[in-house]
């Protein structure tokens, strides 16, 4: 065992963090918050700095980077206090777009996509969830059927990131309706926003990560070449789960313990300046208590997350571990993000500290990815056997 | 970074597992009512090797990473706990110090019959009106002709009335503060030395504690721990182990909650159907496994960081502070899934509830890890 990183590391996720601080944090603004807009200048810049194609290898226009450094990076960007809408975007990009692209595509399809995934010129995006079907996949009602040289697909997916804005969609659509169990007969499609039939459905509003466009999609007898299947016919869905519950359950998660770090850090700078009854916040011991706990709530999420990392790079089975990370990092920002507001009084409470945004971004996280929900579900039945 | 164990940790840690499944865990039950020092587990567990793990070889000791020292604590809290907890009170918190501090010639007193299971040791801390505040102390060493002689009382000591050797921590400067704590090796038979009857409690009772009594306690000068002074500095060194131990007290007894969970809402029906089926079960046993290896993780990183030399104090404080109140949040939920089972002493979880209490308390209170955690995490964020 080893907990330690190198000092190349420190070195790399401090930079990250320096970048975040003074090329992202200054794009966001309450008017973007409140608008719902994309921050196209903070995703030029992440293109430029090369942090959206970090784990794809060089020949594809990534940085060949571990799951371990793909999510120090993420974890930076965090710690800086980027908004979680623009980790949030950047995930759907690099992640649940170019990761399943990555692992699964043909060498054709990761020429053709990952190198501009990487540069930020064509966006991605990932299109599971239904509006009648989330984690329940045996529900998906959207379906492709073979047409000559040609995939027809009928359906629509919701509270897709990016969609609004993405080049090219990851899409999972029903190919054979009998299949048992029903993810083996569900394929995978790379969609790109200018297939006849694609539409983009109305931009929505929600709670937090309000700077990462989300929207519904809608396929009307839409037409894509039958080398738009992403993996084998059928098993799509299979493989890409796989990938999506490791990956995107840890590298998704990443910013957010960035976010742990920074909220306890806002915290701390607060209560050091903030003088009541004569003295500093910082001696009261009941604030004390709430410092602690949000310690020892990154300590814990650190090492789960980093697990998963590690054994993603060793390919080692991860889908309970990537459940367990999730379940407790989710819930932890959560709670950090609302100590941290408490300790700010009125001040947290009023939109001037960004501390209630981080409180609103943090709560998807319990609900993205498979809701927490889901995720105890699945450990119990892994660990239980039942 | 490598968060997977090696081929020796992975095999010692099943072998070690079944050793404690074998001797430990059958004995736990009669421990917990019989309320008298684990003799049975204790010599077992010294031809285990248990009790000379990190001890040097010529005294039985066998050198091993921290990693491997985790794994074996952790398995043998998951066990029994009134045997972790006397076990880890000889070798751990009484035999770390004398290894530590001792004089070459009291570490081969001692320490050959500790590591063979032929001794047992306590170490002597807390006093009846002082736990965290060390400070605060009152038992008093004065300085004579032939050595020295202590005076005062101690209390909470675990295996305090069944130890061979104790190491107490005294005055012998009270106006310097901490400066002021020397520590002393006391064996049991010493005139003036009285150890009080087993105090009834609530868990771990088949680990004895006692009160000390010090009247005019006369021992030698040798018996002096280490430099004069340097009591509180030994004793925060001595907790360091001590709080590695208590993540790992913390992180077993909770794995055995969850074991024990497992196995009778597989077994007991509801409503047609194993409980397990039922998700307010099966989502309680989802929280303690993510609690466990929350803990798990960070004891494991604690010991690591330990042996490497680099971890902060409220990294110790965090292991302590999460596995301890994990072990308390578990075996609640384990009593809940048991339901009136769960009350009654036939049930294993009984006891695992009424031990793990005891985690938030010893060794520094939770509330003390917190003041720890704290004080260090707003110190990084001063400027």
């Amino acid at each position: 065992m080893d907990f330690s990183f190198t000092d190349e590391q420190v070195a790399f996720r401090d930079a990250v963090e320096r970048f975040g601080r003074e090329s992202l944090v200054p794009n966001w603004s309450q008017e973007a918050d409140d608008g719902n807009i994309f921050l196209t200048d903070s995703w030029k810049a992440m293109g430029e700095y090369g942090i959206l194609g970090l784990p794809y290898p060089e020949e594809y226009g990534g940085s060949g980077a571990s799951a371990v450094d793909t999510c120090l990076a993420s974890e930076a960007l965090g710690r800086a206090g980027v908004d979680a809408g623009t980790t949030l975007s950047m995930g759907a990009n690099t992640i649940l777009c170019g990761v399943p692209i990555w692992k699964l595509g043909t060498e054709e399809q990761k020429r053709k996509y990952l190198p501009k995934i990487a540069s930020g010129e064509w966006i991605g995006a990932f299109c599971l969830t239904e509006p009648g079907s989330g984690s329940d996949a045996a529900g998906m009602a959207t379906r492709a059927v073979r047409d000559g040289n040609e995939w027809v697909i009928n359906g629509s997916k919701t509270w897709i990131t990016n969609g609004p804005y993405a080049h090219q969609f990851i899409v999972t659509a029903v190919t054979e309706p009998d299949a048992n169990p029903r993810s083996f007969g569900i394929s995978t499609f790379i969609v790109d926003a200018d297939a006849p039939g694609f539409r983009v459905g109305r931009k929505l509003d929600k709670l937090g990560c309000r700077t990462s466009p989300t929207s519904e999609i809608f396929f009307d007898d839409c037409r894509v070449p039958a080398d738009a299947l992403l993996g084998p016919e059928n098993m799509g869905f299979a493989l890409v789960g796989k990938l999506i519950l490791g990956w995107e359950r840890t590298c998704l998660m990443a910013p957010a313990l960035g976010g742990v770090w920074h909220g306890m850090a806002t915290a701390c700078r607060y209560m050091h300046q903030r003088k009541q009854f004569g003295r500093p916040l910082a001696k009261f011991q009941a604030l004390q208590e709430k410092i602690a706990d949000m310690r020892v709530a990154y300590e814990t999420s650190w090492g789960l997350l980093y697990r998963v990392a590690d054994l993603l790079d060793r390919d080692e089975p991860v889908m309970v571990e990537a459940a367990i990370l999730k379940t407790y990092l989710s819930e932890a920002a959560i709670r950090v993000s609302e100590d941290v507001i408490q300790i700010h009084g009125g001040y947290g409470f009023s939109k001037e500290y960004l501390v209630e945004r981080h409180w609103r971004d943090s709560k998807l996280g319990t609900i993205g990815a498979g809701t927490s929900e889901i995720q105890r579900g699945l450990i119990a039945r892994a660990i239980g056997g039942f | 970074m490598d968060f997977t164990l090696n081929d020796e940790q992975q095999a010692f840690s099943s072998a070690f597992g079944r050793f404690i499944d074998e001797e430990i865990v059958p004995r736990g039950e009669a421990v917990d009512r019989n309320k008298v020092f684990p003799r049975q587990g204790y010599e077992a567990l010294a031809r285990m090797g248990y009790l000379g793990l990190g001890m040097p070889e010529k005294y039985g000791g066998t050198p091993v990473d921290p990693i491997t020292h985790y794994i074996a604590q952790d398995e043998l809290a998951r066990g029994c706990a009134s045997t972790f907890l006397s076990a880890g009170a000889s070798c751990g918190l009484f035999g770390v110090p004398v290894r530590l501090f001792a004089s070459e010639e009291m570490q081969s007193e001692i320490l050959p019959g500790l590591i063979a299971g032929e001794l047992v040791g306590a170490w002597a801390l807390t006093e009846p009106h002082c736990g965290s505040d060390a400070a605060a102390m009152t038992t008093r060493a004065r300085k004579t002709d032939k050595g020295w002689v202590l005076n005062g009382a101690k209390m909470f000591i675990t295996n305090g009335n069944c130890a061979d050797w104790i190491v107490v921590a005294a005055k012998t400067d009270p106006e310097a503060g901490y400066g002021g704590v020397s520590s002393f090796l006391v064996h049991k038979d010493t005139p003036g030395f009285h150890a009080g009857t087993s105090l009834e409690k609530m868990g771990c009772r088949g680990s004895p504690t006692s009160a000390l009594h010090f009247d005019d306690c006369e021992i030698p000068g040798e018996w002096l721990l280490g430099a004069e002074g340097t009591g509180f500095l030994q004793a925060m060194q001595t907790l360091e182990y001590g709080r590695v131990g208590m993540a790992a007290f913390g992180t077993g007894i909770a794995q055995a909650a969850l074991e024990e969970s497992i196995k009778y809402a597989k077994e007991r029906k509801a409503f047609g159907k194993p409980i397990i089926k039922f998700q307010p079960v099966h989502f309680k046993i989802a929280d303690m496994r993510v609690l466990i290896d929350g803990a798990r993780i960070l004891g494991m990183r604690a010991s690591w960081m330990h042996g490497q030399g680099t971890c902060p104090q409220s990294l110790f404080s965090a292991a302590k502070l999460f596995a301890t109140e994990a072990a308390v949040t578990c075996t609640d939920k384990a009593v809940q899934i048991h339901g009136g089972y769960g009350y009654m002493a036939e049930y294993r979880v009984e006891r695992l509830y009424r031990d793990a209490r005891l985690g938030p308390i010893g060794e520094g209170s939770s509330e003390i890890q917190r003041r720890l955690i704290a004080q260090e995490t707003l110190a990084m964020f001063a400027g």
